[in-house]
């Protein structure tokens, strides 16, 4: 029992990158619990949620997208010849961390129902653990075999838009939470049988190279492994680009094709069951997602520009705006890609308003932007000024989904504000990164590092 | 005396208050093979890293070609061969289209060499490296680093993945392509009679610190093993200058040290002393190696 609870606890501490994102949790639970005390009114109360919200999702965010691969990486033969009764702990663990998960995510409601707030009426909290615990195991499973290689790692990012998009159309087709919870349960069973039964668990595709491609990342890296080599002749530029980038400019365009073409299958699932004037807007708030992509991206070369120091013969400051130009364009290139079948869509499916639809588009091509330039600028491992520039994107991020509303087609304020603020902060971020890039430790940028306990 | 491949002042690094490279000072000259050894841990990586550049130094400065590691020229680099720890190459080309992209950077790259090389190495140029195994993802790193015949070529553990065999031939023929007297190679590994064979020099890095910078030759000159053979108790503490290691045993009466720079009559000197009978023997680097980390 002691080595579960050790287990399920080292989740919360899997990558070293999590003991800055639990300090800010706890942090903002503090004021979370300043402001309740304080608040006089509806408004503040709703405050003081949003704000421990924010706090818990902090302390879940790791245990609930690297736990899985964590538990992957301790099921693999060499860990478990050492502890042979290890699967067993690990299993129990899991399921307690995701009941823990889900009594979190709860709490916040319970809280509310205490209160007798209004939105409790809404939505109680036996309904909102049954729906937490659903999400977390099944999305446990998923990243479990997701993370078995390569190429479908690729397409993780894809899984909360396919819950969103899953979530919203399956509720029309339940009767009651608890049935989601009796599916999640057996699935969650099935999974732990084939866990305990099997005799070999293949151990998770990780970045540890910085001549991993960059791809990785995108849904299409298992294409340049099977495609034959294009007989172009060699040269430096197109070398430098494959160094940075590890993949060529088709290979981007592709990327953006097929996210677009996921994002309508997924969207057209819910779509097919949803009707009104959500039905094509939800399309079009799939391109905030598309964001994360440059983040990721440009991360990565951050890292893949040791490669070209001294091939290259460049120094940092040109190495930046090779990597800039380079990056951009590519990452532009994807998300254009993407978008423009995501845009046309939506314009054929409802020609009302072009107008908004492309404001929309550009602002959020605009945070897409920003977003690659916090990717470049994010050279310090993990520091506490990087972690709390993530936190904020992301949660900017967030703010902005929400406020913009598609379906309302009216938001051009927020929307024109969304796209100057975005603009200002991406060029605030490019000075950042090329003042970064001048100093870059590529023995300290590096991708957060899954540090491995099996207890 | 000729101009030093690099020179490394006072250098330090420290990640986040932790220091790694504690003031190392050292030259490398045309002609000088370097083997540096050390636990792990022990900031071999991050000393070579730093003196390419790759990693800024916290104080002290590292100089390649009288240039400073952090501003070198394209030309400075063009003249540099280096092959990290994990390696570089991209994983969905053949080893043919590695060669040719790495030889866009630089004019005076040798193909024909490469491709003679990589038939003796017997690398398979025509798979893709994300196919190939460890050892012969090494070589090819290795050919690559030799493409554009450097000046200075930066090994970071380059035999680690090879079998005994392999590993002899691959370092013998490097070292007759890069050890020429005007060259100069610097290379880690933790497999200690490698460096013995083939390493004109030798440095031992412990915690951060470069323990030892010289001849491999003077290093076993230096360092003696004494055994001591006593009548009555040896004392608990050796007082001699320079002891890497002292052990008692059997009641006392047996011991033995390790000493360094140690002055030839000191056996004479502790058989005197200590009334007992004291043998000397020279050491092997592995066998220094371990006392010193003992």
């Amino acid at each position: 029992m002691k080595a579960v609870l050790r287990l399920t606890l080292a989740y919360f501490d899997v990558v070293p990158l999590q003991r800055v994102l639990n300090a800010l949790g706890v942090l903002l639970l503090l004021v979370a619990l300043l402001v309740g005390f304080t608040a006089d009114s509806t408004r503040e109360g709703q405050l003081a949620t949003g704000i421990a919200a924010t706090g818990l999702w902090l302390f879940m965010l790791t245990p609930i997208f690297s736990a899985a691969v964590a538990m992957r990486i301790a099921s693999t033969r060499s860990m478990l010849n050492l502890r042979p009764h290890g699967r067993v702990r690990m299993l129990a663990a899991a399921t307690l961390l995701i009941t823990l998960l889900a009594a979190m995510v709860t709490m916040p409601f319970m809280v509310g129902e205490w209160a007798d707030s209004p939105r409790a009426t809404r939505i109680g909290a036996l309904t909102v653990f049954e729906i937490a615990w659903t999400v977390l195991a099944l999305g446990w499973i998923c990243i479990f075999a997701l993370s078995r290689s390569m190429h479908t790692l690729g397409l993780m990012g894809l899984l909360p838009v396919l819950v969103l998009g899953i979530g919203r159309s399956g509720a029309a087709w339940i009767p009651e939470p608890a049935w989601l919870l009796a599916i999640a349960v057996v699935a969650w069973a099935l999974f732990g049988r084939w866990y305990l039964r099997a005799g070999y668990v293949t151990r998770p595709v990780l970045v540890s190279s910085p001549s991993m491609d960059s791809s990785n990342n995108a849904p299409l890296q298992w294409l340049l492994s099977i495609l034959p080599e294009r007989d172009l002749p060699p040269s430096r530029e197109r070398a430098t680009f494959l160094f940075l980038l590890g993949g060529t400019p088709a290979f981007f365009a592709l990327t953006g094709a097929w996210m677009g073409l996921l994002f309508l299958a997924i969207h057209f699932i819910p779509a097919a069951i949803d009707s009104g004037e959500r039905r094509h807007s939800s399309l079009l708030q799939m391109l905030p997602f598309l964001a994360f992509f440059p983040a990721a991206f440009a991360l990565n070369i951050v890292r893949r520009g040791r490669m070209l120091w001294l091939r290259g013969g460049r120094d940092r400051g040109s190495l930046f705006r090779v990597a800039e130009l380079l990056g951009l364009r590519s990452a532009v290139t994807t998300w254009a890609i993407a978008a423009a079948v995501v845009i046309l869509v939506v314009l054929l499916a409802d020609p009302r308003s072009p107008g908004f639809v492309m404001l929309y588009a550009a602002a959020q091509a605009a945070v897409a932007v920003c977003l690659f330039y916090a990717g470049l600028s994010l050279i310090n491992a993990w520091s506490v000024r990087d972690v709390l520039l993530c936190v904020g994107l992301s949660l900017a991020v967030i703010v902005q989904f929400i406020a913009l509303e598609p379906h309302k087609r009216a938001n051009v304020d927020i929307a024109i504000g969304v796209l100057v603020i975005a603009t200002v902060v991406a060029l605030v971020l490019r000075w950042r990164a090329a003042r970064a890039w001048a100093r870059l430790d590529w023995r300290v940028a590096r991708l957060p590092q899954v540090a491995v306990r099996t207890g | 005396m000729s101009v030093a491949a690099v020179t490394v002042s006072h250098l330090s690094k420290s990640f986040g208050g932790r220091e790694v490279l504690r003031d190392v000072t050292t030259e490398v000259h045309p002609g000088d093979v370097v083997g540096v050894i050390g636990k792990n841990g022990a900031g071999k990586t991050t000393l070579l890293e730093t003196l390419l550049g790759f990693s800024p130094p916290s104080s002290g400065s590292a100089r390649i070609f009288g240039e400073d590691c952090m501003q070198m020229s394209t030309a400075a680099k063009a003249r540099i061969g280096f092959v990290p720890q994990q390696d570089e190459l991209l994983p969905t080309l053949t080893g043919y289209k590695q060669l040719a992209l790495n030889g866009c950077f630089y004019e005076n790259w040798d193909h024909a060499l490469l491709e003679r090389l990589a038939r003796e190495w017997e690398v398979p140029l025509d798979r893709r490296s994300s196919t190939l195994s460890g050892g012969e993802r090494q070589k090819l790193s290795t050919l690559i680093a030799l493409g554009n015949q450097p000046d200075l070529l930066v090994l970071d553990e380059p035999v680690a993945s090879l079998d005994p065999l392999a590993r002899r031939r691959f370092l013998q023929q490097l070292l007759e392509i890069a050890g020429d007297a005007s060259r100069s190679v610097i290379f880690s590994s933790h497999i200690v009679s490698d460096l013995e064979r083939v390493a004109n020099r030798i440095w031992i890095m412990r915690d951060g610190n470069l323990l030892w910078d010289g001849e491999t030759d003077a290093l076993k000159q230096s360092v003696k093993r004494l055994h001591i053979r006593a009548r009555r108790p040896l004392p608990a503490q050796l007082d001699v200058a320079g002891v890497l290691t002292y052990r008692r045993e059997a009641g006392d009466t047996i011991a033995t040290a390790t000493v360094r720079d140690a002055p030839e009559s000191l056996p004479q000197q502790l058989a005197e002393r200590l009334d007992a009978q004291v043998e000397c023997e020279g050491l092997g680097l592995e066998d220094i190696f371990l006392e010193i980390h003992a």
